[in-house]
């Protein structure tokens, strides 16, 4: 079997290279010329999107069919319909992508202005 | 008993059992998908729960906000020097300096939050800014730079994020809240 390549910050010194080495036999270590490049975002967000799109298709077509009779079965599936908007709501709120890189901070900090009189 | 030969009460026993296990599926998702959902791949390659980086991220903006805030009053503060008394400017001027000074480890902390040490988070974050927050709100609001309203509105908004509390996000001044 090949070794696992593994790509390290280019910033590590002599010692914690060898550290590492040490510590990982069996990883293949390559040091990184320049900034190691960070993965995309996970966009696991698609998955729950389909579910409640999903979802809203069985309640749509629960509704179509008549499955949803007696007295509280309607209220409920109203509900679950509001329930997956809020959902749907709250996931695409959420970040794929962090706003404040600490590039980002760094800069803001040093735009903190003092009073000069 | 219908023309088919089923009770009522069993069609009706019959709808439920069909419709459970699609309210129980929906129930188990809204459960799972009711807060920021997933994971981010932060800039410094760690991967972080979404909602963690959307309270970071809703405290950055909260930050620059206020931080905004205080430069402009600190720009109409600097142009009143020598134009009102001395003491009415030396008394503002000490707490823009605090609030400068509150504003820029408040910033330390967000990073810090980001580096992810230990005891860091939002409330840890805005506390650092927030006993300097009233002077430098009322100075700004005196100043002319925003109005008491607004003031007032990012007060309740450090208040409650200084409890641990995720607060809804500070909007501009102006904007639609």
């Amino acid at each position: 079997m090949n070794p696992q390549p593994l790509v390290i910050p280019q910033r590590l010194d002599a010692d914690d290279l060898t550290a590492l080495k040490a510590a990982n036999p069996d990883v293949f270590l390559v040091v990184a010329q320049g900034e190691v490049p960070t993965e995309p975002p996970k966009a696991n967000r698609h998955t729950w999107l389909t579910v409640i799109s999903v979802l809203r298709g069985l309640l749509a077509a629960g509704k179509v069919a008549g499955i949803f009779t007696g007295p509280l079965i309607p209220i409920a599936a109203t509900a679950l319909g509001v329930g997956l908007d809020h959902a749907e709501r709250a996931i695409l709120d959420a970040p794929e992508v962090e706003d404040w890189t600490p590039e980002r901070i760094a800069a803001k900090r040093a735009a903190v202005a003092d009073p000069q009189t | 008993m219908n023309p088919r030969g089923h009770s009522p009460r069993g069609i009706g026993r019959r709808a439920y059992a069909r419709a459970l296990p699609v309210l129980l599926l929906a129930l188990a998702v809204l459960i799972l998908a009711g807060c920021a959902s997933g994971y981010v791949t932060t800039s410094s390659g760690a991967i972080v729960p979404a909602a963690t980086v959307q309270a970071q991220d809703i405290t950055g903006d909260a930050l620059s906000i206020l931080q905004d805030v205080h430069n402009a009053a600190v720009a109409a503060h600097d142009a009143k020097a020598g134009a009102e008394p001395a003491d009415v400017h030396a008394k503002r001027r000490a707490a823009l300096l605090a609030s400068a000074s509150g504003l820029r480890a408040a910033w330390d902390g967000l990073s810090a939050w980001k580096l992810g040490s230990e005891g860091a988070g939002m409330a840890a974050v805005v506390g650092k800014v927030r006993d300097a927050l009233p002077e430098m709100l009322d100075a700004a609001v005196a100043l002319g730079v925003v109005s008491r309203e607004y003031a007032d509105a990012i007060g309740v908004f450090f208040g409650t994020a200084s409890q641990g509390l995720v607060p809804k996000p500070l909007a501009k001044e102006g904007a639609p809240r």
